[in-house]
């Protein structure tokens, strides 16, 4: 068995917050939530300290980057949707977050989400996983042709094909998920067993 | 209530003893269920081997507490084999409760493997800004970064002497739950690196279509490619030992499937378009 307080401390918890899972919202599972939910608020408080400290103070104080103070005075300002009166004046650095990001998302999104899956969808049909990828990709769009009325039995037909290739991708995706919160059990298990209880295999 | 109407109904209580029996037995005595490596995986450690000697790699934890099972052992079992080939690296991450992780990983591979800290790897830690601050890591990793974790200028660090910008990293390898798109853009799209990804299970569908388009260079999703990067490396970690258990447990939950349907064809009254299978069971 373990020796490490910090060690004893996580498996206690873990086991805190399994114990959801036969009695709902009992006490001991309340305290581990609460204590998570304190230390990452904790936590939170002190890498914005470090990030104001390293990032902001000291680039202004010791050498003189006053560059800085423009986005200094746009993040108080954020703070004016605190007062009736600065509701306004605080949608100024909103406004500027969001002009920030998309220009800067846009940029490469373009390429990467429309220009490279088209060009990644024009493959030789020489694999049956070929023609599956190139025929499902047209099949699905041809299920959101939503625009005008699909008519006849061919039409109807390829859509409905579309729909199965999407709950293809739907059962895929939750396999997935199984497959992922397995992973996240199976790692907090290997913790307490192997880490906590020193079980060697 | 039929066999199959109570099989319906049984209590989730039973689900979870079954699911805690099929991870914990395996986990206790291993079943050594065979385990093939996938041809994403060996992409993915081949493009890592031809690496030269001080080849210059960056990695990012960009993984939340919550993705630690997943994308720890990719981590691990990726610097693992980064540390035999000689690759000088840096590491940051831009999730804050994740400061820890590349701190952690770095000292337990690269600084137990003698590696020398500035001269070998750099932990810049976390930074603030999400895509634009990346976007300006990218440009200039000193509009970002004036000083490391510890506080250390980064004038004081031989290897940050030799990056200026992106394009002085050999490759970038990213492991990532959920902000994938932002190296895409960033790295892959704007400045044409080779981007490798380590993704949770659940991003793999979505994220397997960037590597088919060419977007990325290679990529490693879940557990599973933990474990498949940890055999064929030759650095055996917990993904391996996790296998058998994750196998007994998508076992497990395929056969709850399988007698959930059966039970819900077994039970249902198609009446009157009622296809909720509720009507025997109430």
């Amino acid at each position: 068995v373990s020796t490490s307080l910090a060690v004893w401390v996580g498996a206690l918890l873990s086991l805190a917050a399994y114990s959801f899972l036969f009695k709902q919202e009992n006490w001991v599972y309340s305290m581990s939530e609460h204590l998570m939910i304190g230390a990452a608020t904790g936590w939170g408080f002190v890498m914005a300290y470090h990030n104001l400290r390293s990032l902001v103070f000291e680039p202004l104080t010791q050498r003189g980057d006053f560059q800085l103070l423009i986005p200094i005075v746009l993040g108080i300002l954020l703070y004016g949707r605190y007062f009736k009166k600065g509701v306004r004046i605080s949608r100024v650095p909103v406004a500027f977050m969001v002009a920030l990001t998309s220009g800067v998302a846009v940029r490469g999104a373009v390429q990467s989400e429309i220009i490279q899956q088209l060009t990644g969808t024009m493959i030789p049909l020489n694999s049956i996983n070929n023609v599956l990828l190139v025929v499902g990709v047209l099949a699905v769009l041809w299920y959101f042709f939503l625009s005008f009325k699909r008519g006849g039995p061919a039409g109807r037909g390829f859509a409905t094909f579309g729909r199965y290739v999407m709950m293809a991708a739907f059962g895929s995706i939750f396999a997935s998920t199984v497959a992922g919160r397995f992973s996240v059990l199976i790692a907090h298990f290997q913790y307490l067993i192997y880490t906590w209880l020193g079980y060697t295999i | 209530l039929s066999l199959w109407g109570k099989l319906s109904n049984i209590d989730r209580k039973w689900i979870y003893a079954l699911t805690l029996v099929v991870v914990i037995v395996p986990l206790l005595k291993p079943l050594a269920l065979p385990l093939s490596v996938s041809d994403e995986v060996v992409a993915v450690y081949e493009r890592i081997k031809a690496l030269p000697p001080g080849a210059k790699v960056y990695v990012g934890f960009d993984y939340a507490p919550a993705a630690l099972g997943e994308l720890q052992a990719q981590a691990l079992a990726v610097l693992k084999i980064l540390a035999l080939q000689d690759a000088r690296i840096v590491v940051m991450t831009h999730i804050p409760e994740s400061a820890v992780f590349p701190d952690s990983c770095t000292k337990q591979v690269y600084g137990q493997m003698g590696k020398t800290y500035g001269t070998d790897y750099v932990n810049l830690g976390y930074f603030a800004g999400q895509e634009p601050a990346l976007a300006a890591f990218c440009e200039n990793p000193r509009a970002v970064f004036q000083a490391d974790y510890y506080d250390a200028p980064l004038d004081t660090l031989p290897l940050m002497d030799e990056i200026q910008s992106i394009q002085d990293f050999d490759l970038v390898i990213d492991f990532n739950d959920g902000t994938e798109q932002w190296w895409i853009r960033q790295v892959s799209m704007a400045y044409k690196k080779p981007l490798i990804l380590g993704v949770q299970a659940i991003m793999g569908p979505s994220v397997r279509a960037h590597l088919q388009s060419g977007a990325i260079s290679g990529l490693m999703i879940g557990l599973q490619a933990g474990a498949e990067i940890e055999k064929i490396g030759e650095v055996p970690g917990m993904a391996i030992a996790a296998m058998d258990a994750l196998s007994m447990g998508h076992l497990a939950i395929a056969f709850l499937i399988i007698v959930g349907n059966i039970g819900y064809l077994v039970t249902r009254k198609p009446k009157n378009g009622d296809r909720s299978g509720e009507g025997e069971l109430k």
